[in-house]
């Protein structure tokens, strides 16, 4: 995935550590955010073609960081994959309702299937 | 002589009114105009006695001792019979002062006074009753001596009836009257004693009439409800505290006590007077009269607020412990993942061993935190049924294709028949998988290498029946009926195998239950073990929850 843009909001420095290697090594261009405020402002600068994105997090949490993407005109379009360990049918309805790409659980994902999920959403662009 | 065979007769019908206690006034009724008067035995007394007295004065003293044996015959019955409230003759000053001037019935009468000096009471009832004359003195001895003498043997006859008649008839009223106000007694002392138990216990206790209006409750009712007892009384308990539940959940407590005539048990949100809603598990039990009429139903109701709250505290911890080991598990799982991708460099092949233990140990760690999660959700009812129309056999061969690794390695025979004309049924696709998939891989587990493990879907009596049986381990008869249970774990798994949870049998039960499907098994110890599902053709139930969980 060449000169791919992936964005990746995670505040566990372990975990963010090892995706931005992941991602590097499989030929993305990676943004961090380790807050969801954060998070918002680089992907409005950055407009990465993805974005990884964590629930709960300090300053502001991934849903909220979500809702205010989706009111911007780039940010309505971008897709958002869900990566939380936080998993609850409230936060699938509102991530459906605010077009996220897919919901997926940390713990029961390897790296290399989340990479292929990645690459699917951005293949399929 | 006639006259004194008036008295004979006067006496034997006294005789049978003195058998029955309480009888104040006897009355005779004539059987000509002037007869029909009604006649008090005092009357006669006095007649009689001042006959008695004009015998004696006129010196006719056969006839005189014979009108005073059957007098003192009649007083001594007057006395004998008044152990209550009788002889009212006999405390008039008047009569008295009379009879005391014929020795004979004077000696009698004092003699019987006497007897009853003893008794304030009994003196205070003679005097109440010295008052009650019907007839005058003459006019009883002209009733009394026109009967004797010219009408005797009808009268006699027809007043012996009609008085036996009487007397009977005043006799079982009065043995009613007073078996009815021995039994009060012993229903008002009931009551109380019942009163004192009632009150006594900490549930809330009502009785309520077939409408639903409260008869009774007991303290502990103003206590959980906020309202008193007087403020509950006549009204409907729907009305104070209930109706906080969906329509349906009264229709179906109605259905039970009503039709079923069953007691109906349940957990309800109820509202205390200041507004206050808390949790109560109740019981409603319909009391019928011989008929099956119902007469009142019994309402205990316990609270249990504070029992549902911990219950609650205890699963959002375990909820939430389990979402935070999640990310430490995390970290472990991609960092072995990147190091056996060889993403660090090449690992030794003894390295390459330990990182494989390292992932194994913390995938085993991650499904038992998943677990726990999914049992806390469904003790917190969270968890969603969604049903929709799907084919279960699909579902079925998709589950043993997952397996098939596990199959192929444990070198197993997996046997699989597909029922003919399966319609297809209102399932929760991943529930349904998750159950399969628990049965099954416990059948895989617990069966020897080239162990035969066979799947089954059939129509059986309006219910899709699914059948996984083994021929492995079986589950020992004494620890049965404890393979639902939380953490539950048979003695020859937990040997063989060191890394079960006893959660998913648990999970299955209670899915199972949620879904209105069925499941059991049948085992025997080192010859195999076969479970059942039964759902019914209209499918599962469905269930609104706030969270969805198990990941098939």
């Amino acid at each position: 995935m060449k000169n791919k843009k992936i964005l990746i909001v995670e505040d566990d420095v372990a975990l963010l550590n090892v995706l931005v290697e992941k991602f590097t090594k499989e030929g993305y261009k990676v943004a961090t955010a380790k807050d969801g405020a954060v998070g918002l402002k680089t992907a409005q600068l950055e407009r990465p073609d993805i974005i990884l994105l964590d629930i709960i997090m300090p300053v502001m949490d991934g849903m909220t960081m979500l809702q205010r993407l989706r009111k911007d005109k780039w940010g309505a379009k971008v897709p958002v994959i869900l990566l939380t360990n936080l998993n609850s049918a409230e936060k699938v309805v509102d991530a459906l309702e605010n077009s996220v790409f897919d919901y997926l659980v940390k713990a029961d994902w390897t790296l290399n299937d989340i990479v292929k999920k990645v690459g699917k959403r951005l293949g399929e662009k | 002589m006639k006259i004194t065979n008036f008295f004979k007769i006067f006496g034997i019908v006294f005789l049978l009114a003195v058998f029955f206690e309480g009888v104040t006034v006897i009355v005779l009724i004539g059987n000509n105009q002037r007869d029909a008067r009604i006649i008090n035995y005092t009357g006669y007394v006095r007649g009689a006695t001042q006959r008695l007295i004009k015998l004696e004065i006129a010196g006719r003293a056969a006839e005189a001792a014979k009108l005073s044996t059957y007098l003192d015959q009649l007083l001594d019955d007057l006395i004998k019979g008044d152990s209550v409230r009788g002889l009212p003759a006999a405390t008039d000053p008047a009569f008295i002062s009379q009879i005391r001037k014929s020795k004979l019935a004077w000696q009698v009468l004092k003699q019987k006074i006497s007897e009853s000096k003893n008794n304030p009471a009994l003196q205070n009832d003679l005097l109440d009753l010295s008052e009650i004359y019907f007839l005058t003195t003459d006019e009883a001895v002209l009733a009394a001596q026109n009967m004797a003498e010219n009408k005797v043997k009808n009268a006699e006859l027809a007043q012996l009836i009609f008085l036996v008649f009487e007397l009977v008839v005043v006799m079982f009223l009065g043995i009613a009257l007073l078996r009815k106000l021995n039994h009060e007694d012993s229903l008002i002392k009931d009551l109380e004693q019942f009163k004192l138990a009632t009150d006594g216990v900490a549930e809330h206790v009502i009785f309520t009439n077939p409408e639903g209006v409260v008869v009774y409750a007991n303290k502990a009712v103003e206590r959980i409800t906020g309202y008193s007892v007087s403020e509950v009384i006549g009204k409907k308990s729907g009305n104070l505290w209930g109706k906080h539940m969906e329509k349906e959940f009264y229709e179906r407590m109605w259905k039970t006590i009503k039709i079923d005539k069953k007691v109906f048990s349940g957990i309800v949100k109820n509202k205390r007077k200041n507004g206050e809603i808390y949790d109560a598990e109740i019981d409603i039990s319909p009391i019928f009269d011989k008929f099956g009429k119902p007469i009142f139903f019994v309402g205990l109701e316990r609270d249990i607020t504070k029992d549902v709250a911990l219950d609650r505290a205890k699963t959002e911890f375990v909820s939430l412990a389990s979402h935070q080991l999640r990310t430490p598990l995390t970290a472990i799982s991609w960092y072995t993942e990147l190091l056996l991708n060889g993403e660090a460099g090449k690992l030794s092949k003894k390295q390459d061993d330990y990182m494989r233990e390292v992932a194994h140990g913390n995938r085993r760690m991650i499904e038992l935190v998943n677990s726990l999660l999914d049992v806390s959700r469904m003790e917190l009812g969270t968890f969603m049924i969604t049903p929709e129309l799907s084919d279960i056999c699909e579902l079925m061969e998709e589950t043993i294709k997952d397996l098939k690794p596990i199959v192929d390695k444990g070198k197993i025979v997996m046997e699989y028949t597909r029922g003919k004309k399966i319609p297809k049924l209102l399932l929760d696709r991943k529930l349904t998988k998750f159950i399969f998939q628990n049965l099954l891989s416990n059948s895989l587990k617990y069966t020897q290498e080239r162990g035969v493990v066979r799947a089954e879907i059939e129509l059986k009596e309006g219910n899709v029946l699914i059948t996984i049986a083994d021929n492995g381990l079986g589950i020992p008869k004494r620890q049965q009926s404890e393979l639902f249970k939380k953490f539950f774990r048979a003695d020859n798994v937990r040997a063989k195998d060191t890394e079960g949870t006893g959660l998913g049998l648990y999970l299955v039960k209670t899915i199972i239950d949620s879904m209105g499907a069925k499941v059991w098994f049948e085992s025997e110890e080192n010859v195999g073990s076969t479970f059942y599902v039964s759902i019914p053709l209209s499918g599962e139930k469905g269930r609104q929850g706030e969270k969805t969980i198990i990941k098939v």
